[in-house]
């Protein structure tokens, strides 16, 4: 029974799509495709209409068949109609991307990124949705004939699922690239301070719908760091202590990384910057905050830092986010 | 390392069972024996299911180990370990007290961890409709266990309150089953409430609502769609993580939904049949040693599934 579902689906919705493919995408025609890319929101809603009439929608549910026949007016007028389910699944579910959008008409661009797709997707949904949608009727009175009417429409609807899955994953991977193992730690200080920026309504700290905020507050007290000595007489470097305060923005536009060092120092998951204060003499673990402390400024580019003193007893200083001691600061 | 694809099965029938693991450090593969076990429970049924299993344990430890959670959860985790170590309930205590932090405490573990667990449930719709099964012959359970249970109910509430994540019921997903297994909902509720202040977007918790329930959605039609047909809580009268302390329901951390039905497994500490304890006295009058009797884990996720076999056999048909 489900073969043979799924094969008269094929059918159906490749009989559909050959019925009603626009011109424009008969010059793509001799490549294969899936179905899905070829069936419009208009053949859709002709399956389901002719299913309603089939199985008398309304007068067994005339509410639904109403909101059925005003769909259909309010894609035609949208124009949408013609777009392919798969646009449309893209267009209602999420905000589409530039190249997606600029494979569709130019004239119709507009009126499809509106957000009322998502509601008229919604009131399809209804209209269909198994138990008290038509999907059910039809299954009901006449299974054998399910793909014929409601074929099209589940193909919708598994568009709609798959555009929101790879939002899902899309979302999880910037979850990644700010929690997982390779993003910079926090130390007890700035877990804090981050937990109540994101309570802080106003602030773009939280996360929203499309993942965690890029942005991170930093307030690290660096004991890793090392300068050049200058002078060469006996260490070529020291080590420095620092306190950084200042914003982390991960990059989560960017996919290049993957594994490469050189491909992550290229394109690094994160950049940072803020201000510094310098332990007066060059050496580890003394307070920044003490008397003749230096005031500065950090870069980070991923996890390579570059800092720098002002002033006349200037320093130049490089760094790894390595720590003297780590899980503290 | 790569975000791990959702688990897609290819379905042998119309029905599909999505398991949600509780506490501890999971990694896929490690509940292959409890698959096993349920997929052996359901041999006889008439049609077969599909069995899913959602892992999450890597989040949990994202978040650990950016916010160097040795500092703060770890240690109250090994103070418990420590503390509770002489049965194996005892580690379970102490791994739910770190992993049930997260979600509680962090906006984005809460995130990460539901929208992990809605890309899995959106797979197995996936599946169907890679399967050709019509949606209204669909059949999804869920079983879920331990900490899981706050992860399914939070899920669910957030899938039939957001149509953006496809999965409402007015949008065609009516699970038949969902079974909590020693559900800690209420006691996160009771705890977390506590400290609700603290607690961020305490109102975005479907356990912190006024009212503890199942979700349901409008039709849109003015009819009103529950997210599953039948919802069963199980939970044993030794198991305090589903709200029983000694043989004493505990109000404060029992969870108890409008028309679950309900189920309280009458545990022993030392299950075991008179025979087997003969054998065991014989051995260590033998050997002369002391009796070796382990205790056994009332939060043991097997062992509920193993007492309820005919029950699974009867609410997944």
């Amino acid at each position: 029974m489900i073969a043979r579902f799924r094969s008269a689906t094929l059918a159906v919705v490749a009989s559909i799509a050959v019925a009603r493919i626009a011109p424009a995408q008969t010059t793509a025609a001799s490549a294969p495709s899936p179905p899905s890319s070829k069936i419009t929101v208009d053949s859709v809603l002709r399956a389901l209409h002719a299913g309603a009439a089939a199985v008398s929608f309304a007068s067994v549910d005339a509410a639904r068949s109403r909101v059925l026949d005003s769909l259909a007016v309010a894609f035609r007028e949208s124009r949408a109609g013609d777009l392919t389910i798969r646009d449309f699944a893209a267009a209602a579910t999420a905000t589409p991307g530039y190249f997606t959008i600029f494979r569709w008409d130019r004239d119709r661009v507009e009126r499809v990124t509106q957000p009322a797709l998502a509601g008229a997707l919604l009131r399809l949904q209804q209209v269909f949705a198994p138990p008290n949608g038509l999907s059910r009727r039809i299954n009901d009175a006449m299974p054998a004939s399910y793909a014929l009417y409601a074929g099209a429409m589940e193909a919708l609807n598994t568009q709609a699922i798959a555009a929101v899955q790879q939002s899902s994953t899309e979302k999880l991977r910037r979850y990644e690239v700010k929690f997982g193992e390779a993003s910079p730690r926090l130390n007890p200080v700035e877990t804090l301070l981050n937990y109540g920026l994101e309570r802080v309504p106003w602030l773009p700290f939280a996360p929203n719908a499309s993942g965690p905020s890029p942005l991170e507050f930093v307030a690290n007290y660096a004991t890793g760091d090392i300068t050049p000595d200058g002078k060469f007489n006996e260490s070529p470097v020291h080590l420095v202590s620092s306190d950084n305060v200042g914003l982390r923005f991960y990059n989560f536009g960017d996919t290049t990384r993957a594994g490469n060092p050189i491909a992550r120092l290229l394109h690094p998951p994160f950049w940072a910057a803020g201000v510094s204060s310098f332990a007066a003499v060059d050496a580890p673990l003394r307070s920044p905050f003490g008397a003749g402390r230096r005031w500065g400024a950090f870069i980070n580019w991923g996890s390579l830092k570059v800092a720098g003193t002002f002033g006349h007893d200037w320093r130049a200083i490089v760094g790894t986010g390595a720590q003297l001691i780590p899980h503290l600061f | 390392m790569a975000i791990p694809d959702p688990q897609s099965i290819k379905w042998p029938a119309d029905r599909a069972i999505l398991l949600v693991h509780g506490v501890g450090n999971a990694k896929p593969g490690d509940y292959d024996p409890l698959i096993a076990q349920l997929a052996q429970i359901l041999a006889g049924q008439q049609q077969k299911y599909a069995i899913y299993m959602y892992y999450y344990d890597y989040m949990n430890e994202w978040f650990s180990q950016k916010l160097q959670a040795p500092l703060a959860a770890t240690k109250l985790v090994n103070a418990l370990h420590a503390k509770l170590d002489a049965t194996s309930l005892g580690n379970t205590i102490a791994s739910f007290v770190g992993d049930v932090i997260w979600p509680v405490m962090s906006l984005d573990a809460r995130d990460a961890i539901r929208t992990g667990l809605l890309r899995q449930l959106r797979q197995v719709l996936l599946d169907a409709s890679a399967a050709g099964v019509p949606m209204p012959q669909r059949k999804i359970s869920i079983i879920c266990h331990s900490l899981g249970c706050f992860h399914v109910f939070e899920a669910l509430h957030t899938a039939a309150s957001d149509p953006a994540q496809q999965l409402g019921p007015s949008q065609g997903l009516t699970l038949e089953n969902v079974i909590f297994m020693a559900s800690p909902v209420q006691l996160i509720r009771s705890v977390a409430g506590a400290i609700r202040a603290a607690v961020p977007n305490a109102d975005a918790l479907a356990c912190l609502a006024p009212t503890l329930a199942m979700p349901a959605s409008d039709d849109g039609f003015g009819a009103t769609l529950p997210s599953t047909r039948r919802t069963v809580s199980i939970t044993g009268n030794l198991d305090p993580v589903g709200g029983y302390v000694f043989r004493a329901k505990q109000d404060w951390a029992y969870m108890n939904l409008p028309g679950q039905v309900s189920a309280i497994d009458q545990e022993e500490p030392f299950d075991m049949r008179e025979s087997d304890l003969q054998s065991i006295l014989q051995q260590a009058l033998q050997t002369g040693a002391p009796p070796k009797i382990t205790p056994q884990n009332p939060h043991d996720w097997s062992a509920y599934v193993a007492r309820h076999a005919n029950d699974l056999k009867q609410w997944l048909p």
